[in-house]
């Protein structure tokens, strides 16, 4: 398994999934069950060896249906280290980005999907930053160059984080045709690692899916993030 | 000069903490065994930071830093350190700069340094207060650095943040000017390198072999008022590769004497390259090498060229580190202009290192070192010139 992606251990991890949940369940008390099939899915490698921690999205081919709703979510950085290391939301999502640590951090960052900089800081003085374009963007901290995450924006009706099996499950999937992207944060390229169209039935539907070709990954040492400040 | 020294260390004290500062402080506290010869500290030429007289508790090192922003993109690092309740510079400041440091708005990032810092050559030294998290003592190579080289002036660092661009490499560029590096070289010279992890402060002194009554050496010092200059580069790869080399020249003009401080410049010019690979298990494998040369007084006959490389290897399990490092060094009088031998050290050295992560703010460290060495100077102090030396260290390293 690779380093850091222990999606379940982190707590902007857990609020987003509790959030999730909450949205999902008030979607299952507004809809008829009719409406909703549950979707499972595995990913594997080329190797069929399973991937955990990869960036799951599903998006409807019909472009009139309405995309996921923003959510709030929250980076925080702990022990010089941004919790959660992958965050992914949907568009027009804002971020807070308090900071637990006792010393100060400067976040920015300079992707194209969200350039922006929060001047050095301790505790919560920001308003949260809202990233209101679809894109990875690379996290870092100014003060301490170790210090990176990832924030996957995705336009999608469904969309998470697979577990550290690269397994993900949705109860309530409606039923149709589909885009299911997969990224992987330690691809060295910002391209999908796998990108399909899936039918996603009405009595519901269950996938293996296996990477097309070896991944170009790379490799993230576990060194403490207060290292290598000469 | 010590004046100077000192209304930086306010001037940086007071915009650290009229700021947000971090502070950092740390307390090392050592038992020693070691049958050392007679201590560069005190004017002997044995090799270990510890001789045999040292058996029993030391302090390894107290230290307080501070940083913090200071408006702007500005910022004030100072980091003080005492090394010893007997040594000769009590308390002292071993880095002190204000750091121009923006926020990258691309991946290309601009860092203006401007005090008294590093220069980037350490691949050993990855933590604050420059310190080694592997070994106690360091490889000869960067003893030196921490003893004679310190940047007192202006540094520019460009970097290009691939990695953070979707690309595989980060790499950058460094220059810088400086002053009061004028001494760099006598120790090397006269005392030959050494293993410890005692880092000269500013404008401080080291021991040395007390010729002509002289047993302390001023180091940052401006002698003949010519800067001196480096230039250096590093890639890193996202594979956890990491590449460096640096040239460096104080430009020393060896003919100005200045006798405030009883000595000569020295110029001083020297290559060095390294090599750090870190994996993603825990594993890091270092690999340094350092060539130069330095002459003082307008005699041809004192110059030296000295030359070093290490290799070290370390594994994390967990909250503990091992760590292995095999030392080589040499410093040789230059023989062209002289009538007989010069002064010739050269040996090599074996350090064996074990860190424990106790718990937050407590780590306990121990370390076996063996230094085998031969210098004929030694025959000057009664001594034999061949010597093999060990010592034994516990550390316990407490840290706010």
């Amino acid at each position: 398994m690779p380093p850091n992606l222990n999606p379940g251990k982190r707590a902007g991890d857990m609020l987003q999934r509790k959030m999730r949940h909450v949205f999902h369940t008030l979607l299952l008390l507004c809809a008829p069950a009719a409406m909703a099939a549950p979707f499972e899915m595995q990913f594997d490698d080329v190797n069929g060896q399973p991937v955990g921690g990869v960036v799951v999205a599903l998006r409807s081919v019909d472009a009139g249906r309405p995309l996921a709703r923003p959510v709030h979510a929250v980076m925080d950085q702990i022990s010089l280290q941004f919790a959660p290391h992958v965050l992914v939301i949907p568009v027009g999502t804002p971020v807070s980005f308090p900071n637990t640590d006792s010393v100060a951090h400067q976040v920015y960052s300079f992707s194209p999907a969200k350039r922006f900089e929060l001047e050095l800081y301790r505790g919560k003085p920001y308003q949260p930053v809202v990233f209101d374009k679809p894109g990875i963007v690379t996290l870092g901290c100014n003060i301490h160059d170790r210090m990176r995450a990832y924030v996957y924006v995705v336009e999608a009706q469904y969309y998470a984080r697979a577990d550290h099996e690269g397994r993900w499950s949705v109860p309530d999937v409606e039923p149709g045709e589909y885009t299911l992207t997969i990224w992987h944060p330690l691809s060295r390229t910002q391209a999908p690692v796998l990108q399909q169209r899936v039918t996603i039935k009405a009595e519901g539907t269950q996938l293996t899916l296996r990477a097309p070709a070896q991944m170009n990954l790379r490799t993230e040492s576990k060194l403490p993030a207060n290292w290598d400040v000469y | 000069m010590k004046r100077s020294a000192c209304s930086l260390a306010a001037v940086l004290l007071a915009c650290a903490t009229a700021a947000r500062a971090d502070v950092e402080a740390s307390l090392d506290l050592r038992l020693v065994s070691s049958d050392g010869r007679d201590g560069y500290m005190d004017g002997g030429l044995g090799k270990l930071r510890y001789d045999g007289d040292d058996d029993g508790l030391q302090l390894g090192r107290a230290r307080v830093a501070w940083r913090g922003g200071i408006g702007g993109n500005w910022h004030a690092d100072v980091d003080v350190s005492a090394w010893s309740l007997h040594d000769h510079n009590g308390v002292g400041i071993t880095e002190g700069f204000l750091e121009w440091r923006p926020v990258p708005a691309s991946a290309w990032r601009s860092n203006l340094k401007i005090g008294a810092f590093y220069p980037p050559i350490s691949l050993e030294h990855r933590t604050s207060g420059w310190t080694n998290p592997y070994t106690i003592d360091s490889s000869a190579l960067n003893t030196w650095v921490g003893e004679e080289l310190r940047t007192i002036g202006v540094g520019y660092q460009l970097d290009h943040l691939g990695i953070a661009d979707g690309g595989r490499l980060d790499w950058g560029v460094n220059a810088a000017v400086f002053g009061w590096n004028d001494p760099a070289g006598v120790i090397v010279a006269w005392r030959g390198f050494s293993l410890n992890d005692r880092q000269t402060p500013l404008f401080g002194r080291i021991g040395t072999y007390a010729f002509g009554g002289r047993t302390q050496r001023v180091l940052f010092s401006e002698i003949d008022n010519r800067p001196g200059y480096y230039a250096s580069g590093y890639v890193k790869s996202d594979g956890g590769l990491e590449l460096r080399a640096l040239h460096y020249d104080n430009r020393a003009d060896p003919s100005v004497y200045k006798s405030s401080i009883s000595d000569y410049a020295w110029h001083t010019r020297f290559d060095t390259a390294g090599a750090r690979w870190d994996g993603q298990h825990g594993t890091a494998l270092i690999v340094q090498w350092l060539d130069g040369t330095t002459r003082a007084t307008p005699y041809e006959q004192y110059t030296w060229d000295f030359s070093t490389w290490f290799v070290l290897a370390a594994q994390n399990f967990g909250k503990h580190r091992l760590a292995a490092r095999y030392d080589r060094f040499s410093s040789e009088q230059d023989t062209e202009y002289l009538a007989g031998p010069g002064g010739h050290d050269e040996g090599h050295a074996l350090t064996l290192g074990w860190t424990w992560d106790v718990r937050e703010h407590v780590q306990i460290a121990a370390e076996w070192l063996r230094i085998d060495s031969t210098y004929n100077v030694r025959t000057m102090l009664g001594e034999t010139p061949h010597a093999i030396e060990h010592s034994v260290q516990l550390a316990l390293r407490l840290s706010l």
